[in-house]
């Protein structure tokens, strides 16, 4: 999955500088649109077959629902604060931090906004991956279990799920698939709101 | 804000469609690949127009220095988040109940 992405974006890249003609740069804006669409019935669709989404988080309690609202004030605030030392004002660094790890749906909405923005939300995100899938370990040894849910963002809710429960115990899992599951309703919301698209 | 309403809509219409029409916990390999081809279409138009401005094209490295910057703050800020949330609610290290 990831590989096709990054060979999808250096593609896309390549040839968006090199040869593609103009006028797919000019139908690019609704061919984003119904790709989205697209992209997002069938996230629900996904959701909506295995079934248990709603189960687990009824489930889950009002105190586990409290973590990940935390998360997201916690980034939102620290992305704003690094706007202090970035070329972005700290409602362009809260738009790129909304991205939450999604970086299939984030910049793609952000390139409504700027070029600029997205290819940082981009980068932003796979990083946000990335840099999960390293630090998961650590901060489970270091800090504490339900600490390292809070690393990948979205992705939590799934590819995430057997890593987390390698590092830290089976109790997590509850806090890491309802994390994912608000951050992900939380991206566009927050994006929208915060590029005000 | 109709493109918001619009997305979020198609997902709880798909979210529905998903769970009233199809077996339910059934595996559909179908889903993941129409899925798979637009994230395929999305991103590689994305990284089109990323790659069609000259002057962001020319700037991807600084970027990138950018965006690990903001990453690393935003992980802090979320790890920091639950840091305190957890010890506010009485949660030892491993997530359980302190005694």
């Amino acid at each position: 999955m990831t590989r096709i992405i990054l060979f999808s974006v250096a593609a896309g890249m390549v040839s968006g500088y090199a040869f593609l003609p103009g006028w797919y740069i000019d139908i690019s804006e609704p061919v984003m649109i119904v790709g989205l669409s697209v992209l997002l019935f069938f996230v629900g669709v996904e959701l909506g077959i295995e079934g248990s989404a709603v189960t687990m988080l009824k489930k889950a309690g009002f105190k586990v629902l409290l973590y990940p609202v935390a998360i997201i004030l916690g980034t939102l605030t620290f992305a704003a604060l690094s706007a202090l030392f970035l070329p972005v004002t700290a409602r362009e660094a809260m738009a790129v931090g909304s991205g939450f790890g999604w970086y299939t749906l984030a910049p793609v909405m952000l390139m409504e906004y700027s070029s600029e923005i997205s290819a940082m939300s981009f980068m932003h995100n796979v990083m946000r991956e990335f840099l999960g899938l390293l630090l998961i370990p650590l901060v489970a040894r270091f800090v504490g279990y339900i600490e390292t849910v809070s690393l990948p963002g979205v992705a939590a809710m799934d590819i995430f799920l057997p890593i987390v429960e390698k590092a830290t115990s089976k109790d997590i899992l509850v806090y890491s698939f309802v994390t994912g599951l608000v951050m992900a309703v939380g991206v566009p919301v927050l994006v929208a709101f915060f590029a005000g698209i | 804000m109709e493109l918001l309403i619009l997305y979020l809509g198609l997902a709880f219409v798909g979210y529905l469609v998903g769970n009233k029409w199809m077996p339910r916990g059934k595996k559909a390999p179908w889903v993941t690949r129409i899925q798979m081809v637009a994230v395929v279409i999305l991103i590689f138009t994305m990284g089109a127009r990323i790659g069609a401005d000259k002057t962001i094209a020319a700037s991807l490295g600084t970027i990138g220095w950018n965006s690990l910057i903001l990453t690393l703050f935003t992980m802090t800020g979320s790890v920091l988040a639950v840091f305190l949330l957890r010890n506010l609610l009485g949660r030892d290290k491993r997530g359980m109940k302190k005694s």
